[in-house]
């Protein structure tokens, strides 16, 4: 009986410990390349300091921007208020499965093409510029923070929401003190894939908004800059920290989703 | 004034009519028990009465406050402004917050003072016994406990109402006998108005001082539980209190009897003081409690007593289920151990012969067409 326990755990260990080395060997390759003092070197650049910076108040300003306009309407969809609702959901999630490429290209038509369009950008200056970007990841990433986010208000029972709402709470004060709060690990968790994408968002960014140095220079079109400038440190460099920030980010997003089960989104 | 008025409500969920002209009424300080099987629309009542669904037709009434009206002029009351406390089946204690949040956040809806809400949740606490735990959070407490913080959150508001959906169906056996006497005196003791729904005949009867009797969506019985139980208005609630129901025919009537022909039951007496409803030959539906059947090793009586085989035993918590063979009938008998085995001897098996006595003045009969 312990010999059939043991070999099921090696089936499950196995596979796991392979591809943990198979993503380790492959994630550090690019290092063997280019010496440490290199890499060094290019962290300090300044043209690396502005794709790191505007790469993080991008990512946080669209992650922020993507949960407070999600959270509406993924509660809509998820109870069911908005009539056509699935419709609704499609049309919103259609960027989701779309090459990012696909995604810029559509947004730069309709910024140049368009009479709605190009009376946005004239009035915002979207196209070749940071807010382009803002506007390319938003379109990325908002499908995602939407999907979260209906998981995470499809999760509470709606009883709890009955129950606050004879306890005197309104509809909105129901939201904000119940709902929100019971799927906390799903906002949570919205922010940080939504923050993540749109770090590591290349395609659509660079075709709305350019690769543009010291300007729409974030740190994949940096990276793709430095790799198509044969700047190989620099690249190193921007990898490296694409890692990190990545690295960090995931590893977060896995202790909040693990204190927020310790704490137990429990029916009672 | 009644303190719940609810008048031929109609409501659908989804494209399901749930309920189908339900009206109902409860006096101050009572408890009305709504009583149903599953799907019966006992939850969705509840639900309207709180204001959680819309009903599309109807009227509703607490402490004569229209809270809703399909009539001009159309009157929907949010639940928020209602002054009900629902404490739903799984009790739905807010997991992000400590009992004491939890008792407390009806109070925070009202604005009132750190010192009032501390002094309301202490008192409610008091009552309710569970002081001690006002710290805790909702997943390390007991079935019990949930149940009482889930009582004292919604007594915590004094609602004019309060609701209570299938209050001890999450808990075992003995907690739940516990429990239902605990409620009862509690709520009895405050006074309060209380509408509680249930599938349960032991809860209903331990604790509404009205019962009423919904089935698929439709008020088939509404009476005082002794009325109920005595004498069920109509066979299709004896049906749902889980009375034998049989089809018979008048053999003949004498003075206050009428005597009648079911399948594997010849010559049926039965105690009627209304004889002149029956007409020998008519159709007749004859209803008795299968508790209320006394079996024997030995005839009891001359009159409706009948052999009858025994096909199947099985044990219950205080007695025993058989399912006997009278003739052509089956029938399903739960009787208490001590007076069965006084009367037909401790050891019973499939096989063994028995006497089954139906006694003629707990035989309830209404003609067919009437039902």
């Amino acid at each position: 009986m312990r010999k059939i326990v043991e070999m099921g755990r090696l089936a499950y260990c196995v596979p796991s410990i392979l591809l943990a080395l198979g993503f380790i060997v492959v994630l550090t390759s690019l290092f063997i390349w280019v010496q440490p003092s290199t890499i060094l070197q290019s962290l300090i650049s300044r043209e690396i300091r502005f794709a790191i910076g505007l790469s993080l108040i991008t990512s946080f300003t669209v992650a922020t921007t993507a949960l407070v306009l999600g959270v509406p309407v993924a509660y809509a969809m998820a109870r069911g208020i908005i009539p056509g609702g699935r419709l609704l959901e499609t049309i919103l999630l259609i960027p989701f499965g779309m090459p990012p490429v696909a995604v810029g290209a559509t947004l730069l038509v309709f910024f140049t093409n368009t009479r709605p369009g190009s009376l946005l950008d004239e009035l915002f200056r979207i196209v070749f510029t940071p807010r382009g970007l803002l506007v390319a990841q938003f379109f990325v990433v908002y499908p995602i923070v939407l999907r979260v986010l209906k998981n995470g208000f499809d999760s509470v029972n709606p009883i709890y929401e009955a129950v606050s709402r004879t306890l005197g709470y309104t509809q909105l004060k129901t939201m904000i003190h119940v709902t929100l709060p019971m799927a906390s690990h799903s906002v949570l968790s919205a922010f940080l894939l939504a923050f993540i994408r749109a770090l590591g968002e290349f395609g659509a960014s660079v075709t709305l908004a350019g690769a543009i140095r010291f300007k729409t220079e974030t740190i994949p079109i940096a990276l793709y800059l430095s790799i198509s400038g044969g700047e190989l440190g620099s690249a190193m460099a921007l990898i490296m920290i694409s890692m990190i920030v990545a690295g960090v980010s995931v590893f977060t997003l896995l202790l909040l989703e693990e204190k927020s089960r310790a704490h137990g989104v429990v029916r009672a | 004034m009644k303190a719940l008025l609810v008048q031929d409500l109609w409501v659908k969920r989804g494209k399901n009519i749930v309920l189908k002209g339900v009206s109902l009424e409860a006096d101050e300080r009572s408890i009305l028990v709504v009583l149903g099987p599953n799907a019966a629309g006992k939850t969705t009542l509840l639900d309207a009465i709180a204001g959680i669904v819309i009903p599309f037709r109807g009227l509703i009434e607490i402490m004569g406050r229209i809270v809703y009206s399909s009539n001009n002029p159309k009157v929907f009351v949010p639940p928020e402004k209602r002054k009900v406390a629902l404490v739903p089946q799984e009790y739905a204690l807010f997991p992000h917050m400590s009992v004491y949040e939890n008792i407390a956040f009806g109070l925070r809806a009202k604005k009132l003072s750190r010192e009032q809400i501390r002094a309301k949740v202490m008192h409610v606490a008091e009552i309710l016994g569970i002081t001690s735990i006002l710290d805790k959070r909702p997943d390390q407490l007991s079935g019990g406990q949930q149940q009482r913080v889930a009582l004292a959150r919604a007594l915590a508001v004094e609602p004019d109402l309060l609701l209570l959906d299938e209050p001890f169906s999450a808990m075992d056996a003995p907690t739940r006998e516990r429990m239902r006497s605990e409620l009862k005196r509690l709520l009895k003791e405050l006074g309060i108005t209380t509408v509680m729904v249930t599938h349960s005949f032991a809860d209903a009867w331990a604790l509404g001082d009205v019962i009423v009797v919904l089935k698929d969506g439709k008020k088939i019985a509404g009476a005082h539980p002794r009325e109920l139980i005595e004498k069920p208005l109509n066979h299709g609630v004896a049906e749902f209190l889980g009375y034998i129901v049989l089809k018979g025919r008048v053999e003949h009537v004498e003075h206050n009897v009428v005597i009648l022909e079911a399948p594997g039951l010849l010559a049926l007496r039965v105690q009627q003081v209304n004889t002149s409803l029956f007409k020998p030959g008519s159709c007749v539906l004859i209803a008795f409690r299968p508790d209320d059947v006394v079996l024997s090793k030995k005839p009891l009586s001359d009159v409706n007593t009948f052999t009858a085989k025994i096909e199947e035993v099985s044990f219950t918590r205080y007695g025993v289920r058989l399912i006997i063979d009278v003739g052509s009938l089956k029938l399903s008998v739960e009787a208490p151990r001590g007076p069965l085995t006084v009367l037909v001897g401790a050891k019973l098996s499939p096989g063994d012969k028995v006497f089954v006595h139906i006694p003629p003045n707990i035989i309830n009969i209404t003609p067919c067409q009437t039902d």
